[in-house]
């Protein structure tokens, strides 16, 4: 390809749908570890992000997501351990010199510049270009987001969306094949959020950089990415595809944590060729996939199983493969499109959303039947110190 | 009705202190329009005539002038040291911050007899006595404090990701800070450097000891005048002084202004 074509290419990066193909950069830790004091914040995290990948690193606050992605910006530098871009280590790259964009949670605009002048400010640092040249770039980059008009603007005279959207064509603006984003939705409100996780998804696929999106949504983790990267306490506890991570937790906080989850105490009573047969508090046996940590007969653990994955009825004529478990109704909540149901197993409780139909007839202390399709369940590690059978 | 008598009296108590505060400084503002040879109070008739006295008197201008150059040279050196001794104090000194803050408040505390006469045994072998510049970096010892504390205060209340969101987009450290921090930082800047200023306009003793024998500034000229002849020149002097204080106030408030948002926010 000629250095015309290249250029042209470039140029035509922003308006086709196709990216270029090494629009993104690869980023891998090694090993990577870091403590402010006594306190370790990452410890010892191994992570590859695939070039053009949208990587949600998702955990609670504590979790060392934040600290990981300000390692990956150069603000910090780690105790131990490798940071690549690309497979070049950049231990000795500034941050202003890893070109990389980045969205603040508070987005920090410079609030003694215009939204021009801030959006200009990477390309005023990075190239040097002619003035018109920059007037068109900037547009691009403000157009990408979907706010025009606003140049001349101070940030302060912004609503919250639109300040997020001025961050982000800022970051955007030259062309950075690494995108940070740190909890860059939290502060809007619900309506507004779920729109724009929706345009920076878009964006993602228009430019397609690399973004390390950081959060403690779940809903946003999974909507959003390509991988998700679950951290607790320093450390990252599993990554996989955000259906991977819903269907399949490794341990019951990821189970919790990303989205409601049913952990039936249990024990594991015999491996049956691909199954596990676990006794449940109520005596009853029931048969749970062998995935994942292997359980040794005798061990305790949590049967995981998602509540809309569990059905209910009055009788045990169940069809098909299912396990099936008796329990007592607590509780019936109305949400419109369905019904909350929490029936008891034993003295557990048990989480499941019925249909308005199937709800018909389902009283608080009612006796029902609880089923579900075995292969929907894991059985998870007890943790220590949780409640026997 | 318990509250409103009770604010009247925190008020009226409020009013009495700012009178006994002010009370002298009026009177010596008024004894400044005097139109009489003798310091009486209030003033039989009032009068520009001393005005004219002290700024047709070449030593009164002089003394004056001695004051602005002496003044702001402080300031610009307080200034100089003082804004990076503040970044360092507040983002390199991790531990023994409190030594280093005690460190930099022992020179407003120190008694100024003391700084005096020690300055004055330590300037005769560099020939730095009787020199604007030898007063002046006598003046920035106690200016630099000034400088610290406000600008300390003014990068707590700043927001370490300005500087970040630069740097991350391409802006190397010295150009995020003289671009993005210092501009932001600015009020507090100027208001310690007014204070710098100010400091060094009213200081008297070190100013006696470092430049008191040939020229002398405006705080030495006051001093003698009151021990020499007392007519209301001294207090049309004192009130020129004054009137820089006010204006010194007037920079921090406007400084202090330009801190918040000025314009009104317009939403949509």
């Amino acid at each position: 390809m000629s250095v015309a074509a290249l250029s042209a290419a470039d140029d035509a990066a922003r308006t086709s749908d196709a990216p270029r193909p090494d629009a993104g950069v690869e980023v891998r830790l090694e090993r990577l570890s870091k403590s402010f004091g006594s306190v370790t914040a990452v410890d010892n995290v191994n992570l590859t992000i695939p070039a053009g990948a949208f990587v949600t690193l998702l955990g609670p606050s504590g979790s060392g997501k934040t600290t990981t992605l300000n390692l990956i910006a150069g603000f910090l530098a780690p105790d131990a351990g490798n940071i690549a871009f690309d497979g070049r280590p950049v231990a000795s790259v500034p941050p202003h010199r890893r070109n990389i964009g980045m969205v603040f949670q508070s987005y920090a605009l410079f609030p003694h510049m215009t939204v021009f002048d801030n959006v200009a400010y990477p390309l005023r640092m990075r190239n040097r270009l002619a003035r018109e040249a920059l007037t068109i770039r900037v547009g691009e980059s403000l157009e990408l987001v979907g706010l025009t008009k606003l140049e001349a603007r101070y940030p302060r005279q912004l609503s919250g969306g639109q300040q997020q959207r001025v961050a982000m064509a800022r970051a955007l603006v030259s062309r950075p094949r690494l995108l940070l984003m740190d909890e860059p939705l939290g502060a809007l409100d619900k309506k507004l959020r779920e729109r724009l996780q929706g345009e920076i998804k878009d964006i993602h696929r228009r430019i397609g950089s690399t973004f390390v999106y950081v959060t403690h949504d779940q809903t946003e983790a999974l909507t959003m990415s390509d991988l998700v990267v679950v951290m607790r306490d320093s450390r990252i506890v599993q990554v996989g595809s955000p259906r991977s991570v819903y269907e399949a937790p490794v341990d019951a906080f990821v189970a919790d944590f990303l989205g409601g989850a049913n952990l039936l105490p249990g024990e594991v009573m015999a491996n049956e060729r691909d199954a596990y047969a676990v006794r449940i508090a109520n005596g009853r046996m029931i048969s749970v996939p062998q995935t994942g940590a292997s359980h040794a007969p005798g061990s305790k653990v949590l049967v995981f199983i998602r509540p809309e994955d569990v059905k209910i009825s009055h009788s045990e004529e169940m069809v098909g493969n299912v396990v099936t478990t008796a329990a007592v109704v607590r509780e019936v909540l109305f949400l419109g499109e369905s019904f909350k149901v929490t029936a008891m197993v034993g003295p557990h409780p048990v989480v499941l959303r019925a249909p308005r139909v199937q709800a018909e007839g389902i009283e608080i202390g009612g006796h029902v039947m609880l089923a579900w399709p075995p292969e929907r369940s894991r059985a998870l590690a007890a943790p220590t110190g949780s409640v026997s059978p | 009705m318990r509250a409103p008598r009770a604010s009247l009296a925190v008020n009226g108590l409020a009013g009495a202190v700012l009178v006994f505060l002010l009370f002298p400084v009026l009177v010596v503002v008024l004894i400044s329009f005097s139109s009489v040879d003798f310091l009486s109070f209030p003033p039989p008739s009032l009068s520009l005539r001393w005005y004219r006295t002290i700024f047709s008197n070449f030593e009164w201008i002089n003394a004056f002038l001695l004051t602005l150059q002496v003044g702001a040279l402080t300031a610009l050196l307080s200034t100089l040291l003082g804004v990076p001794a503040a970044f360092a104090l507040s983002r390199h000194v991790k531990r023994g911050q409190n030594v280093v803050n005690a460190l930099v408040l022992a020179a407003l505390v120190t008694p100024p007899i003391i700084k005096a006469i020690s300055i004055y045994l330590y300037y005769v072998p560099f020939g730095l006595l009787n020199t604007v510049p030898g007063l002046a970096f006598a003046h920035t010892v106690s200016g630099i404090p000034f400088v610290v504390i406000n600008v300390v205060a003014g990068l707590r209340g700043y927001d370490r990701d300005l500087e970040r969101a630069a740097s991350i987009h391409g802006a190397s450290p010295l150009r995020a800070v003289l671009g993005i921090t210092l501009p932001l930082i600015a009020p507090s800047i100027i208001v310690g450097a007014v204070f710098a200023f100010m400091q060094s306009a009213q200081e008297l003793l070190i100013a006696m000891f470092v430049l008191g024998t040939l020229e002398k500034p405006l705080a030495v000229k006051l001093w003698e005048g009151v021990r020499v002849a007392i007519d209301p020149s001294l207090a049309a002097a004192t009130t020129s002084v004054t009137v820089l204080a006010i204006l010194g106030l007037v920079t921090v408030m406007l400084a202090g202004r330009r801190a918040r948002p000025t314009r009104v926010a317009v939403q949509g």
